[in-house]
């Protein structure tokens, strides 16, 4: 591989999957606090 | 909705075709851009409504009745030739399980494995009948669990099997991009080559691929956040599905690409990937199996692939069928009535695209480019509305601990407008003056622009002549008959 392409590999694959970690543990953690709160029942989002 | 056929069978195929990195960039914009404000206009307009996408359409301004009509056709039409995917995975799924059951056994055109996986395909979609009868399997499928309100049951089988398909896809990945011969595939797939950022078909595909695979514009977000709780976070929530999204499409890419790359020889495999006739539709159909025999326990591991990819495709069908359903209800019908037409609508409209590929091509062509219509609808009827008393009243409320402020206000107002007039104009200027001015108008050719104009044209000219009527049956009911509609009696039945 080509030093560019693995540059860009890096950035996409850092820029999607750690969005997509980040907003899982955002949604997680806003559905523990409202479980807590007794807002709801915890459930799961796909 | 985060891991479907948008992200195994449609991206693999979309990004390669467009040259690979130079779309990731457009893709990857777009979902900021377009996709996750358009998700959230969605839950919005159908937590506040709750009606189905013509009559939440209508319910925030009667005028803008027949855009819903459009948004709802337009997914419906995909519906129609996205049976005949769900179909696919149906084939494979079985002949997987075949070929777990009796190894080497023979079947119709070759074996899954090795050297036959492409022959095994073309024989598949070449039969005719074999496409029909998955087809119909499919729709009867859907069908049967709305019309049963089993719907909880796929939810639960999904609860083990979406993650299941992700794991395999990060297995998959894994060995795809350990294969020798693999890095010419990702130099392909990664490889910066910014002048190609100039040619409008990247980013025209980016944006359609964008909306198609995150559901952006389809008007199901819109359907399913009718039954949402109240208190659903509906910013957090969009953008976990849209990254989600992103994230299984990249997976999906390593595992494909790379392995064409090093099972065939590079030029061989440049234009296998790059190929957009209508062989190419069978990408990821035919290239997972020849990843995953060099897996160990590959066959069980295809098996459970398919089966999984089978059932989100199932779930999505359900969605489609669930917003054709849910439409025919805004008019009055029995919630089974409508299941029983949508479901035969899906057959018969879906036959011609199962029957012959570049039939097919040409409905996907037409249909995710008029998502970016769609989504256009959509940000013209919270414009119409107030961007502003929309954000107050159901984004930036106490259900949402994400809060957008004017931000969201200038993505709406201002960008997806933007978007939509310079994708529409570059690509009419570029096509007519440079690509294809002899035949650019053909209602007839797969890709051409007139075939888009013509085909959204005659949805848009009836919707127009039945606008009145449409809209005389969506409100002039009595007090009775729309609480019917805003407490389905299918809640009670499942």
């Amino acid at each position: 591989m080509t030093g560019s392409a693995i540059a860009m590999m890096i950035a996409i694959c850092t820029l999607v999957w750690g969005g997509f970690l980040t907003f899982l543990g955002i949604v997680w953690r806003i559905e523990k606090r409202k479980s807590a709160q007794g807002i709801r029942k915890p459930h799961h989002t796909d | 909705m985060a891991i479907g056929t948008g992200n195994i069978w449609r991206f693999p195929r979309v990004v390669a075709q467009n040259g690979g990195a130079p779309f990731l960039i457009p893709w990857f914009l777009f979902l900021f851009l377009w996709s996750i404000p358009l998700l959230i206009v969605e839950f919005g307009m159908g937590k506040k409504t709750r009606m189905g996408t013509i009559g939440a359409f209508g319910s925030m301004n009667s005028r803008r009745t027949w855009m819903g009509g459009f948004v709802g056709l337009c997914t419906l039409a995909i519906t129609f030739y996205y049976c005949v995917v769900t179909g696919w995975c149906f084939r494979y799924t079985f002949a997987s399980m075949i070929d777990l059951i009796a190894p080497g056994g023979s079947m119709p055109g070759g074996g899954l494995w090795g050297a036959e996986t492409t022959g095994f395909w073309t024989s598949f979609t070449a039969t005719g009948w074999q496409p029909v009868v998955f087809h119909l399997i499919a729709i009867l499928f859907g069908s049967w669990i709305i019309y049963h309100g089993v719907v909880g049951g796929i939810e639960r089988a999904n609860r083990i099997l979406i993650p299941a398909l992700f794991i395999l896809l990060v297995v998959a990945v894994a060995r795809a991009v350990t294969l020798p011969g693999a890095g010419d595939g990702l130099n392909f797939l990664f490889e910066p080559r910014w002048k190609e950022l100039l040619n409008y078909r990247i980013w025209l595909e980016g944006l359609s691929q964008s909306a198609w695979s995150t559901g952006a514009g389809w008007g199901l977000i819109l359907t399913y956040a009718v039954y949402m709780r109240k208190n659903d976070d509906i910013v957090a929530n969009s953008f976990l599905a849209g990254l989600g999204n992103n994230s299984a499409s990249l997976l999906a890419a390593l595992a494909i690409i790379p392995t064409v790359f090093a099972v065939l020889p590079a030029e061989r495999a440049y234009s296998v990937v790059t190929d957009t006739g209508p062989a190419s539709t069978g990408l990821t159909f035919i290239w997972i199996p020849r990843l995953f025999e060099e897996i160990a326990g590959g066959r069980f591991f295809l098996f459970i692939f398919f089966l999984a990819l089978s059932i989100a495709a199932l779930s999505s069908l359900i969605a489609m069928i669930e917003l054709g359903t849910r439409i025919t209800m805004d008019f009055g019908l029995q919630r089974r009535k409508g299941i029983l037409i949508v479901g035969t609508a899906c057959f018969l409209c879906g036959l011609p695209s199962a029957l012959n590929l570049a039939f097919f091509q040409n409905q996907d062509w037409v249909w995710s480019v008029g998502l970016i219509l769609s989504g256009l609808l959509f940000a013209v009827t919270v414009i119409n509305y107030g961007v502003d008393r929309f954000r107050r009243e159901l984004v930036d409320n106490v259900d949402n601990d994400i809060k957008l402020g004017k931000i969201f206000n200038v993505v709406i107002k201002i960008l997806i407008p933007i978007e939509f007039l310079a994708m529409i104009s570059w690509w009419f200027t570029q096509v007519i003056l440079y690509y294809d001015p002899e035949l650019w108008w053909h209602p007839f050719r797969t890709f051409s622009i007139g075939t888009c104009i013509f085909q959204w044209g005659v949805l848009i000219v009836i919707l127009l002549i039945l606008h009145r009527p449409i809209k005389r049956l969506l409100f002039e009911r009595s007090v009775s008959e729309i609480e019917a509609i805003v407490n389905p009696s299918w809640e009670n039945e499942s």
